[in-house]
């Protein structure tokens, strides 16, 4: 099958259909409300699909992903202003592919050590190394600290800088996608299986799972590091709050209710997330945290498997199409 | 000299804290194989429950800590028998993404209920001086309630029938149904000691130290970094490691800055999983 056949496929077409909407949006709706709802989500997304290949591929519980959203935009932001006199002449949005290896990078050399344990462990280890990278950050001069580094010094207002995020975005989102899609049809995703499953009985049969891992790590830390670099550079500003840890709860949230380990999951949850959390926050603007922790208790008692993982359940024909 | 000795005398006292709350966890974990993420939400509720009882009813914060007894058997016996019950046996997954929801859940509920600013027990506020060593008479009395609490759950444990059927179960928990221990109950029983453990911690930490809704994380990564640290479902281990990280956390704090503490403690958590994931007390085999 070649790229276009995948393109008619039910799962790739719905994902496109959805990313050719939100291309659209700023040309025809201007950069109103709509335009920031969508940017928003598309945050969300994109990290939720990051999230989704480490925990919903080999089912590690990474509690500490933000890290690597915090990461990138040090990396981005923290950069350009050590890096630049005054206000660059170029786009700023060129240090983001910086934000998106320097992350990777560092999960290759944590991922190392710290995927060799397992379950809670590798869980707890993850919310500890968030804070204490975040506690590093903190008392980082070089970076602003505690106070943050704001960016404006080195950034002039110039036209048209919020349509590059967005299409940032965008881009990270498709790519997101079209890299869970193909992971879980080529060897990759085989592999990344056979861990979920039983890692023991996988290292049996000779997959190298280390390596396997390392890959899902780092493939997770390049797209959150990815938007969380953009973000920096967009909103003008970084600071130790990019690591916080509220962040994480909402992305669970998003991958659990569109399906964990799906490739259209991330997208479906973030885009049905996203709206409800829109509508609670303007009618209990601080009850929402406490419905997304009854909404992880009763998704993980009641539907495990998340909006994806029902459908294919009551509907079993669908499992063809539903990726 | 002198300031060596008394970050040792405040670590001792603060760790022996830290060290009631992890016999809760490690006992929960290591018996109904659960990690409760939610840990440091019941430690937070205790030290609210103690709070509200002295600065609205004016009760003695030391009846308080007995209250705790109570109340830990409502809320334990009610989440267990609600959520907990339901998933004993699941997969790793599944149990940690429940208790991530409840410690969610009952972390911003109390944020909602309570508001979000530190508060602290204004009790007793003298230090006994000891040889040129001050030590705060609240931590003291701490440290004899919990090393009291300690020694009677060392009893339960090791004398009666239910302790020694709690730990039948962690050996083998099929065998042990199979010999008509009601192992039901018993985890029931276990859940509710853990329960219980924590929110007595958090009635010990609201004499002692200020808290907020937002230091539950802490507690719950302090109650976990120790059960690693002493071994799993090792009663003696909690209070060895919670010492330890109690002393460790009070060097950071007095010979580097306060703001590093998380990170020696994650390096103590890290270096024990890779040098020797058993713990200190643990069975090296497992």
């Amino acid at each position: 099958m070649n790229a276009f056949g995948y393109l008619t496929r039910p799962t790739p077409l719905v994902a496109m259909a959805v990313c050719a909407f939100l291309a659209l949006v700023p040309p025809l709706f201007g950069q109103g409300d709509l335009f920031g709802f969508c940017m928003t989500m598309m945050f969300f997304i994109v990290l939720a699909y990051s999230l989704n290949m480490v925990t919903g591929f080999i089912g590690y519980l990474d509690f500490g992903h933000v890290v690597f959203l915090g990461l990138g935009a040090y990396s981005a932001g923290g950069l350009l202003s050590l890096f630049s006199e005054g206000p660059v002449s170029y786009n700023p949005y060129v240090w983001v592919i910086l934000s998106g290896l320097i992350p990777a990078v560092f999960a290759v050399l944590v991922g190392y050590p710290a995927l060799r344990i397992r379950g809670a462990y590798f869980a707890i280890a993850t919310y500890s190394l968030n804070l204490a990278v975040q506690a590093v950050f903190f008392n980082w001069e070089i970076f602003g600290g505690s106070e943050g580094l704001p960016l404006n010094r080195y950034l002039k207002y110039v036209e048209g800088r919020e349509i590059w995020g967005y299409y940032i975005y965008l881009g990270a989102m498709v790519a997101a996608f079209w890299v869970s899609y193909f992971t879980l049809k080529k060897k990759l995703g085989f592999g990344f299986r056979a861990i979920l499953n039983d890692e023991d009985a996988a290292a049996c049969m000779g997959v190298n799972t280390t390596a396997y891992k390392i890959t899902a790590y780092a493939m997770g830390a390049f797209f959150a590091g990815i938007i969380g670099g953009t973000y920096g550079i967009f909103q003008n500003f970084v600071d130790p709050d990019n690591f916080r840890i509220g962040v994480s709860i909402e992305l669970f949230v998003i991958m659990m209710v569109g399906g964990v380990g799906t490739a259209l999951g991330p997208m479906l949850g973030g885009i049905i997330f996203y709206t409800i959390r829109d509508l609670l926050i303007i009618q209990f603007s601080h009850l929402h945290l406490i419905i997304f922790g009854a909404v992880v208790i009763v998704i993980v008692m009641f539907i495990p498997g998340g909006l994806v993982g029902s459908i294919r359940e009551f509907w079993p024909k669908s499992r063809r199409y539903l990726e | 000299m002198i300031l060596f000795v008394q970050a040792v005398i405040n670590g001792v006292l603060i760790g022996s804290i830290y060290g009631l709350s992890a016999l809760g966890l490690t006992l929960v974990w290591g018996i109904m194989d659960i990690v409760n993420l939610a840990h440091g939400e019941f430690i937070i509720l205790g030290a609210f429950m103690n709070y509200f009882l002295f600065t609205l009813l004016g009760v003695n914060p030391l009846v308080g800590v007995l209250l705790a007894i109570p109340a830990g058997v409502v809320v334990g016996g009610v989440i267990h028998l609600l959520f907990i019950r339901r998933v004993i046996g699941r997969s790793g997954l599944t149990t940690l993404l429940l208790t991530f929801g409840l410690s969610v859940l009952g972390n911003n509920i109390m944020l909602q209920l309570f508001a979000g600013e530190p508060r602290s027990i204004q009790w007793i506020r003298t230090s006994l001086e000891l040889w040129g060593f001050f030590i705060p008479v609240t931590r003291l009395i701490a440290f004899c309630l919990v090393l009291a609490m300690a020694a009677f759950l060392f009893y339960f444990l090791e004398r009666t029938y239910p302790g020694k059927a709690i730990r039948a179960i962690m050996q083998d928990s099929e065998a042990a149904a199979a010999m008509g221990i009601p192992t039901g109950s018993i985890l029931l029983l276990c859940f509710i000691i853990g329960t219980v453990l924590a929110m007595m911690a958090g009635t010990l930490v609201s004499i002692v130290l200020p808290f907020q809704p937002a230091f539950a994380l802490q507690y719950t990564i302090t109650s976990f970094v120790i059960t690693v640290v002493g071994g799993l479902g090792r009663p003696a281990g909690a209070l060895v490691g919670g010492l330890l990280v109690g002393i460790l956390e009070s060097f950071t704090g007095t010979f580097i800055s306060q703001a590093y503490t998380p990170i020696t403690v994650s390096v103590l958590l890290i270096g024990f999983l890779l040098v020797r994931p058993a713990g200190l007390f643990g069975y090296s085999t497992r």
